[in-house]
């Protein structure tokens, strides 16, 4: 692998990807080591004029952040705000959107149980408005994307992954984001992305191509990399020895 | 003592020939033997101490999974241009070379408790294959010269041949440009990889001419031509007692300095498939395998009266006739010629034989067998292209042998090449190699072979004409004519 050229082809999952979204596939899972831009893609990738809402799972949210909620106007009274999961059904009002669930293992049981009703197949999938009982039906073009760092997909919930029939491992960073790095770091950004306990982020290799410019190469590397430095340094050495 | 512990970082190395992937690493002494790396299956073992040796021992480690084979090894070691054990002490010599030149102190730091001991050990034991390869190995750092200390303890004048060997070796890879060295593509015509590693192959095809005698061995060799042609002069007599005594390297001095390596320049060579074709072989040849009753008109009892009346010669005893085959293995290239009376001569001379003619004509066939078992051809086939399969036909040939006594005869000009390839020292010294070890005949012609199987046939021994080139080449590498 050359470090310095930038690919011409996209890797095999990324690749997969686009060929999956582009032949008609709107439910996907991404998984893999963080950082590595799955969110990204899921905001960017494939057909997403109709906008792209996210929406981070965490132990504590409700599903106020789904479907939406009653806030108070200021005036005495409350407003509706729809969340990002009705948000993308509705999509720009003629094409549904994109939702991007991140961290789905994440979510808790009532919120988890409100994905599963939203992410339900087209002709199944609706929910009632509580104050108009206006009943809402996600809008052609509604397309879904989870992210998960969970490794093993049997770590997921079956019914959540029956929704979701294509499950891809991100495992490397997309060309385009690595075009924002030095080009001889590039190479090792890849390598260092799926490396296990001694994955390094491509924002960690960001960093270190901007400090290195001003601070110097050692510097940087300790700043960025810690105790890992020398070893890193090293290994950029001894990579260097056929250029 | 240092106590921080120092991380080591595979995952970040990338290659032209093996994807990148995650490594298990695991901690190990900073000790001879201990530190390894398995590019395969990824799997490394290094000193973690904060210290200047155990950096050098993890760059050194490091360096293997940037550049040494990794699924090819195999691949490598087939080729039989240098054995396995000389391709590990190369390549050791090869990624130390790397390191120093990426600015790493091998020079000053790599070395083990005990080097000088193990110099020690060689000598006492005479093992010289091991001097050899532990100097080569550690050419170019502290530990090669420990080690030398401790043979030059014993025996100064290995300690000297050592030192030599050691500099030319270090000199040797240093020679090929950093790029080339380390490169990891792979090789399209022949599909092996790292082609980097083919500096290593050539090295180590060296350093096993070097291995194949000691010094001694040498020294006694030198000593029994000298005083065979001593002798040869005595018996002679009448010549002038004021004749020169030739010089000889070999009696006192370095008797390694006439070994050379390949050139640096050197690409990789390699042999192609050998695609063979039985030939139809509607003829009977006279003679076959194995013990046979002829009728005689010498011996002490006869067996076939009925010869008296009848036969002319009056043969009425029985002979014993033992066919005992042979395998002749003929160069058929656009240099050679071979005609059917030839082929019939060689059966005559060594009844049942196996004959085959090989020559690379691009695709397809390239080894056809013309005679066996008795049988042979009608017509020979069309040939009379490259070379291409010289040293697999032989090596086919040599499985061919009827029995270990069989007589095995390689007819060629010593024209070697690999398919769509120049002439090549490296494989011309693999044939030569091998047929010395397998005592496999070699001449130019087939009219030699035919003296050579009628000399068989007759209980003398088989010499060897060896081609000129073979001559040469041989020469040039080893510093000792082809005898």
């Amino acid at each position: 692998m050359d470090t310095t050229q930038v690919k011409t082809k996209l890797p095999q999952c990324w690749q997969d990807l686009q060929d999956t979204l582009e032949n008609g596939v709107d439910r996907v899972i991404l998984f893999g080591p963080s950082g590595i831009g799955k969110t990204y893609a899921g905001m960017h990738i494939g057909n997403v004029e109709a906008g792209a809402f996210r929406l981070v799972c965490t132990e504590d949210m409700t599903n106020m952040e789904v479907t939406g909620s009653f806030m108070p106007d200021g005036k005495g009274g409350f407003n509706w705000l729809n969340g990002s999961a009705l948000k993308a059904w509705e999509g720009n009002g003629v094409n549904g959107g994109r939702l991007i669930v991140d961290e789905i293992d994440k979510a808790s049981g009532d919120v988890y149980a409100t994905l599963l009703a939203m992410l339900d197949s087209p002709e199944s999938a609706s929910w009632e408005h509580p104050s108009t009982g206006r009943v809402h039906k996600p809008k052609t073009g509604f397309s879904a994307i989870m992210t998960t760092n969970v490794e093993n997909m049997g770590e997921l919930p079956t019914a959540l992954t029956d929704r979701f029939p294509i499950k891809i491992r991100i495992n490397e960073p997309h060309p385009d984001a690595l075009l924002r790095l030095s080009a001889d770091l590039r190479g090792f950004a890849v390598a260092m992305a799926d490396a296990g306990d001694r994955r390094i982020s491509l924002r960690a290799f960001m960093a270190y191509d901007a400090l290195r410019a001003k601070l110097g190469e050692e510097r940087s590397a300790v700043l960025t990399f810690g105790d890992r430095a020398q070893s890193i340094l090293d290994a950029i050495q001894i990579n260097k020895v056929g250029k | 003592m240092a106590t921080k512990q120092i991380s080591v970082e595979p995952e970040m190395l990338t290659r032209e020939d093996t994807e990148t992937g995650r490594w298990a690493v695991s901690q190990c002494r900073a000790e001879r033997g201990e530190p390894s790396t398995d590019i395969v299956n990824r799997r490394m073992t290094v000193p973690t101490f904060d210290d200047d040796l155990a950096r050098v021992i993890r760059a050194h480690e490091l360096m293997h999974a940037k550049v040494s084979p990794a699924g090819d090894w195999g691949a490598w070691v087939n080729r039989k241009i240098a054995t396995e054990s000389a391709l590990t002490v190369v390549e050791e010599l090869r990624v130390n070379t790397l390191c120093s030149a990426v600015g790493f102190a091998v020079k000053e730091n790599l070395t083990a408790f005990g080097d000088t001991e193990i110099g020690e050990r060689v000598v006492a034991t005479k093992d010289w294959k091991g001097a050899v390869h532990f100097a080569v190995a550690t050419a170019g750092t502290i530990a090669n010269k420990q080690f030398l200390t401790g043979v030059r303890r014993h025996d100064r004048e290995w300690g000297l041949i050592l030192l030599d060997i050691s500099k030319r070796a270090h000199r040797e890879m240093k020679k090929v440009n950093r790029r080339e060295l380390s490169s990891t593509e792979v090789h399209e015509p022949s599909g092996l990889f790292p082609i980097g590693f083919v500096h290593t192959e050539r090295i180590a095809q060296w350093v096993d001419m070097l291995t194949d005698k000691s010094p001694e061995q040498h020294k006694a060799e030198a000593e029994a031509k000298a005083k065979a042609k001593a002798d040869a002069n005595a018996v002679k007599g009448g010549e002038h007692s004021n004749v020169g005594v030739e010089k000889s390297t070999n009696m006192t001095g370095n008797p390694f300095k006439g070994i050379t390596p390949t050139e640096a320049s050197y690409q990789l060579p390699y042999w192609g498939e050998l695609i063979i074709e039985r030939l139809p072989m509607p003829n009977h040849s006279k003679g076959n395998l194995g013990k046979k009753k002829v009728a005689s008109n010498i011996g002490m009892r006869p067996r076939r009266m009925h010869r008296y009346m009848t036969d002319p010669q009056m043969r009425i005893f029985d002979r014993t006739v033992r066919g005992s085959g042979g395998v002749v293995i003929l160069d058929a290239s656009g240099s050679m010629s071979f005609t059917h009376e030839q082929l019939m001569l060689i059966l005559e001379n060594a009844p049942g034989a196996t004959v085959a003619m090989y020559t690379d004509q691009g695709e397809g066939t390239n080894c056809w067998i013309v005679a066996d078992k008795g049988r042979l051809v009608n017509q020979l086939p069309d040939v009379g292209s490259g070379n291409g399969v010289d040293f697999p036909a032989i090596e086919w040939g040599y499985r061919q042998k009827q029995n270990t006594q069989s007589p095995m005869i390689w007819v060629t000009d010593g024209g070697v090449c690999g398919p769509r390839q120049n002439f090549s020292d490296i494989l011309s010294m693999q044939c030569i190699t091998y047929c010395k070890q397998k005592n496999i005949v070699i001449v130019p012609h087939a009219d030699e072979a035919i003296e050579q199987l009628k000399n068989i046939k007759r209980g003398e021994k088989a010499k060897n004409i060896y081609p000129r080139q073979f001559q040469y080449v041989y020469k040039e590498k080893t510093g000792c004519e082809l005898i």
